[in-house]
C-alpha cells in the first residue's frame, strides 16, 4: 500500500512538470557570402537569376543552436544568435560562393520535460533548432 | 537490466519528449532570391531605393494539445503575393525569429506545445524603385 501511494506521488510529479521553451532571434549580420533561403539564387550584373546549370553544389551547411530561458520560459536571455561565422567557416572549407536553399527547424528541447527540477524557476528551458543550407560554387563567378 | 520503475519513468519521460511540435521553414519551390545575408554582389550599390518601405511577414507555426491543433503557415503563400507583378523580384529578410514552448498542465497529464518561425521581410527588386512609393 504504501509502495503504490510512493509511486502514485512520483507520477503525479512526473505529469506535473511544468515545462518551458524560449524565443529569440537568428541573424547573418557576419556572413561574408551571399545566403538565400530559396531555390533562387543571386542576380548578376545583367540582372539574369542564376540557373543550376549555372552553380554546383559542393557542400551541405549544417548549425544547430538554442535559445535560453527561465522561470518555464517567461524570461527569456537575449537570444540574438549570429549564424553568419558558422556559414563564413563552412563555406571557406569547401571554397564555396554562395549558400542557398536554406532550412530553418526550431522545437523545444527534452531538458524542458525533467520531471520535478523543471519546476524549479532558476532550471533552464530551451528552444532549440538547426538551419542547413546547400553551399554553392559558380562555374563562372558573377560580374562585378 | 533496469529496473521496472525505472523502464517506466524512461518510457513516459520519452513518450511525452516526443510529443514536442517541430517547426521547419524551407523554400525549395520558390524561384526568386530570398536573401537573408547582408551581403550582397558589388554592383549592387543602390538597393535602398528599390526595397519597398513596407515590412510583410513570412510565417509558419504550430500549436497542439489534446483538444486542439492549430496552425499557420504562410510560406508559400506569401513570397508569391508579395512579389506577384514586379520585375526581378527578390525578398530581403531583417530578422528571423523563433519560439517553442512544451507545457504540461498541472496533474492533467495532457500537454501544450508551440513553435514558431517568423521572417521580417521587405519586398525589392533589380529594376524597379519599390522605396519612393
Amino acid at each position: 500500500m504504501k509502495k503504490n501511494f510512493l509511486a502514485l506521488i512520483c507520477f503525479s510529479f512526473f505529469i506535473s512538470c511544468v515545462g518551458g521553451g524560449a524565443k529569440g532571434e537568428l541573424y547573418f549580420e557576419e556572413a561574408i557570402y551571399p545566403i538565400s533561403a530559396s531555390a533562387g539564387t543571386f542576380y548578376d550584373k545583367d540582372g539574369k537569376l542564376a540557373e543550376s546549370q549555372d552553380y554546383e553544389v559542393v557542400g551541405k551547411f549544417r548549425k544547430s543552436f538554442s535559445g535560453i530561458a527561465f522561470m518555464w520560459g517567461l524570461a527569456n536571455l537575449k537570444n540574438h544568435i549570429e549564424v553568419g561565422k558558422h556559414i563564413n567557416d563552412q563555406v571557406a572549407k569547401v571554397g564555396g560562393d554562395a549558400v542557398h536553399n536554406l532550412e530553418i527547424s526550431i522545437s523545444s528541447n527534452l531538458i524542458n520535460w525533467t520531471p520535478v527540477l523543471s519546476l524549479l524557476p532558476f532550471w533552464p528551458t530551451l528552444a532549440s533548432g538547426l538551419v542547413t543550407g546547400d553551399i554553392i560554387r559558380y562555374k563562372k563567378k558573377p560580374e562585378a | 537490466m533496469l529496473k521496472v520503475k525505472t523502464q517506466i519513468f524512461l518510457f513516459l519521460y520519452f513518450s511525452m519528449s516526443a510529443c514536442m511540435t517541430t517547426t521547419k521553414i524551407d523554400f525549395k519551390n520558390f524561384k526568386h532570391p530570398i536573401i537573408v545575408s547582408k551581403k550582397r554582389y558589388p554592383h549592387d550599390k543602390e538597393e535602398e531605393t528599390r526595397l519597398s518601405e513596407k515590412t510583410f511577414v513570412i510565417k509558419k507555426s504550430e500549436q497542439k494539445d489534446r483538444y486542439m491543433n492549430q496552425w499557420e503557415d504562410n510560406t508559400e503563400t506569401a513570397p508569391k503575393i508579395a512579389t506577384r507583378g514586379i520585375k526581378k523580384p527578390y525578398i530581403r529578410v531583417n530578422t528571423i525569429h523563433f519560439e517553442a514552448h512544451s507545457y504540461s498542465n498541472f496533474m492533467g497529464g495532457s500537454s501544450n506545445r508551440s513553435s514558431h518561425i517568423t521572417l521580417d521581410s521587405k519586398l525589392g527588386s533589380m529594376t524597379e524603385t519599390l522605396g519612393q512609393e
